[in-house]
């Protein structure tokens, strides 16, 4: 009962603190506000760039073809014992005439060689095209196509540690070599050297040896994909009149169309909009939990005061117990604390349209958790310091050096540090930081991460109060 | 009856012995006065009975029941005035007597009548809800001592409360103190006033350096000072002082008066004294100084006080 007494009369104080509130409600929200309006975007693509792989391509392939090509595709029917033999020789070559590619059987007449061209044509601009919109809706890609050398050096020179896939200039002729064995074994055929053999090339300026054998397997398994079955109506008749035949080439003929790539619906959204979004699922949380921290300061300012003004005195010799009036003089920052997460959340709701994911409920113990562990820090902040001066010091160097380490100012996904990421888990923000993000960021939060993180906060708030009470227990003898 | 027994009571921090061995007692309706200079031991021994510190040998009694730190139940019976300030000066002098009454698991009809009477004794009914911050410094002490009545104790310990008030308010708590005698209250007055003190204390303890060196009813122990005789004079000269070394002192007044002083122990005979100022009189004939006044220092308590303490400065 004594206890509660306390409680009321610091809730009392400490509502006509006006530093106090400034500090623990106007100062966040100022600082929401001016960070996500100032960098705010910047958090937002950041935080989607870095969960995505970033390449660009180069696709150099000109579909342009003329009667020679006839030959460079396909060197074995103009008499050659391999495409390096035709290589060698192709400068000195005599030009391939109509009359030649109708004797060899491409067609019956002059038209349907040109047909065909067409149709060679059509396919490699078709299936080069599907090959690169594969990977533009990947959600784990980001693709920027390049068309230039000018720009390919311009983007090698701004992406340090990103790569660029050059689709080179033969990749069409060594697809129309292919037969259908290259294709099913690719260790053992014409694709046994992999990227190289299909004049594919990985350029950046650092090596990345994970990234390119990943962009690798993926590119490979995409020419498998995109151009197996072209290669197999192309070489195989026996696959063109199997009954898989009959359904996968009619696409590679004159008139033929690829079926649509079926792709998860994307989701409709202003997209300034989500990205601002986005912004304050990182921003509110993050300094909403910085300055939850801020509270160690006010604690630890009216513990002190209540000495210096000599009303602890009055409270020791009152009929209570040490423990009542530790527990009086903690709750009202719990509550403060509770109060001021649930109010910037709020002011993050009706300002800038921040979501609260699919299960807001689950916020709440993530905020009673952070709040309690808060508060338990602000209780030993208050039993160590001894006047207003280290206070200020202690409380702004500890809560600030915290939310620098744990990730409250920058994504942590951003620091490049081990050493400091390391660090960021021996603090309570972290643990808090990632409750919140798991469930503000994620469709279907996964609870196990959640009560984890409340487990951690919950012991960090445990060892806190018992090293708080043994301090209080300890100044209360002396 | 007494509400408050000490017994013996020791208290050391590291190598300083605050208290060595302190005893007195105080009845129902007595004000006592507790003194010291700085660093006695006075404070120490009175945050013991206040239960903030646990002595390291001894005992504590109130109305005749051991009392330790730990017996929350009869802090009921105590009150304590600290020396500083202690109150909340963001409240209303209201607001810190309901908060301080609420401590003592005081409340509804029952706390509004003894904030009222608390408000009434203290002189601050008008100004109840007024921010105590703005308050004089009179009327914070006045409050600093409301806050501890409200319960009622039996026993009311004093620290210096008149410190730094003006003499209206300064008369009023001892009115207020007075009353409170009146009423039954057993208090521990501690001051470096003595004039208060003499004028509402039947007895006293005087401790320095932890010890208890007097304790006994003022009128007692005054009677064991003796009364000085002064002697204005014009300047001393032609070896006057030299001749009367040993029987005098010199001292100088406010007004750079010139002033024989001749110790006069309590035990002294009148002839004894008589035969000393003739002979000191007949001196001053011979040495032509002017002889322009006699006096004699009444005993008093800051006279006792410095007899038994010293004069030399405390820490």
């Amino acid at each position: 009962m004594g206890g509660w007494n306390i409680t009321k009369k610091d809730l009392l104080l400490l509502c006509r603190d006006g530093r106090a509130l400034a500090v623990l409600l106007m100062l966040p929200m100022l600082f929401i506000v001016l960070i996500g309006m100032s960098v705010g975007p910047l958090f937002a693509t950041g935080e989607d760039d870095k969960t995505k792989l970033q390449i660009a391509i180069w696709d150099q392939v000109d579909a342009d073809f003329d009667l020679q090509d006839f030959r460079r595709f396909y060197p074995g029917e103009f008499g050659f014992e391999s495409p390096e033999q035709f290589e060698q020789e192709e400068a000195s070559l005599p030009p391939v005439t109509m009359q030649e590619l109708i004797d060899i059987g491409f067609a019956e007449d002059e038209a349907g060689i040109e047909t065909e061209l067409k149709r060679i044509e059509k396919n490699c601009r078709m299936l080069t095209d599907r090959f690169i919109e594969t990977f533009r809706i990947d959600p784990g890609f980001k693709i920027q196509e390049i068309h230039s050398q000018a720009e390919a050096d311009d983007w090698i020179r701004e992406n340090v540690d990103k790569a660029m896939v050059v689709i080179g200039p033969d990749f069409w002729t060594r697809i129309q070599r292919l037969q259908a064995d290259d294709i099913m074994n690719r260790s053992a055929g014409a694709m046994q050297t992999g990227l190289k053999s299909l004049d594919i090339s990985i350029e950046s300026r650092t090596r990345g040896a994970a990234r390119d054998s990943l962009l690798q397997r993926v590119i490979l398994g995409q020419v498998q994909d995109i151009m197996g079955a072209y290669v197999a109506c192309e070489t195989s008749s026996q696959f063109r009149n199997s009954g898989i035949g009959k359904s996968s080439c009619p696409p590679f003929e004159l008139e033929g169309e690829l079926e649509p790539i079926i792709a998860a619906a994307p989701v409709q959204k202003d997209p300034d909009k989500a990205q601002l979004n986005e912004a304050y699922i990182f921003i509110v949380p993050g300094f909403t939990v910085m300055f939850v921290f801020f509270l160690v300061n006010i604690m630890a300012r009216s513990f002190l005061q209540e000495k210096h003004q000599g009303t602890l005195r009055r409270l020791q010799m009152a009929p209570l117990r040490p423990a009542s009036v530790l527990i009086g003089k903690t709750v009202p920052f719990l509550l403060i604390s509770l109060v001021q997460t649930i109010l910037l959340f709020i002011f993050g709701r009706i300002m800038f349209g921040m979501s609260w994911g699919t299960q807001p409920l689950l916020l709440l113990p993530v905020i009673f958790f952070t709040s309690l562990a808060a508060t338990g820090l602000g209780l030993v902040i208050a039993m160590v310091v001894k006047t207003d001066s280290q206070v200020s010091s202690y409380s702004n160097l500890i809560v600030i050096m915290m939310a620098g380490v744990s990730g409250c100012i920058i994504p942590p996904q951003w620091m490049n540090s081990a050493i400091l990421r390391n660090m960021s888990l021996a603090t309570p923000h972290y643990w808090s930081l990632n409750a919140f993000g798991e469930l503000l960021k994620m469709e279907s939060p996964r609870l196990s991460i959640v009560a984890e993180s409340c487990g951690v906060l919950l012991a960090f708030a445990a060892f806190f109060f018992v090293l708080g009470s043994v301090l209080w227990r300890r100044k209360l003898a002396t | 009856m007494e509400v408050l027994e000490v017994s013996e009571l020791r208290k050391s921090f590291e190598t300083l012995v605050a208290v060595d061995g302190v005893s007195f007692d105080v009845k129902a309706g007595e004000v006592f006065g507790l003194l010291g200079p700085n660093g006695a031991g006075k404070s120490t021994t009175m945050m013991m009975i206040a239960g903030l510190l646990r002595p390291d040998s001894g005992e504590i009694k109130l109305e005749g029941q051991h009392f330790s730190p730990e017996n929350r139940a009869l802090r009921h019976l105590i009150g304590v005035v600290p020396q500083d300030l202690a109150i909340y000066e963001d409240m209303s002098a209201l607001e810190n007597l309901m908060f301080f009454g609420s401590l003592y698991g005081i409340k509804g009809k029952l706390l509004q009548e003894r904030i009222e009477d608390t408000l009434n004794r203290i002189g601050l009914t008008d100004r109840a809800h007024d921010r105590s911050g703005d308050f004089s410094g009179g009327m914070k002490r006045r409050l600093n001592f409301g806050a501890a009545l409200l319960h009622k104790p039996h026993l009311l310990i004093l620290d210096e409360p008149t410190v730094g008030v003006d003499p209206q308010s300064r008369s009023h708590l001892l009115d207020c103190v007075r009353n409170l005698k009146e009423e039954g209250v057993a208090v521990i007055y501690a001051s470096h006033y003595m004039e208060e003190v003499e004028a509402i204390c039947e007895r006293v303890a005087i401790i320095d350096h932890g010890q208890r060196i007097a304790y006994d009813q003022i009128s007692t122990l005054l009677g064991k000072v003796g009364a000085d005789l002064k002697l204005k004079i014009s300047p001393p000269q032609n070896g006057l002082m030299e001749r009367l070394k040993g029987k005098v002192t010199l001292q100088k007044t406010a007004l750079n008066e010139n002033l024989l002083v001749i110790n006069r122990l309590p035990e002294q005979r009148e002839q004894d004294l008589k035969a000393e100022l003739g002979e000191v009189l007949r001196e001053i004939e011979k040495s032509n100084v002017e002889l322009r006044g006699i006096d004699t220092e009444e005993p008093s308590l800051e006279k006792l006080f410095l007899d038994l303490t010293g004069k030399s400065l405390r820490d």
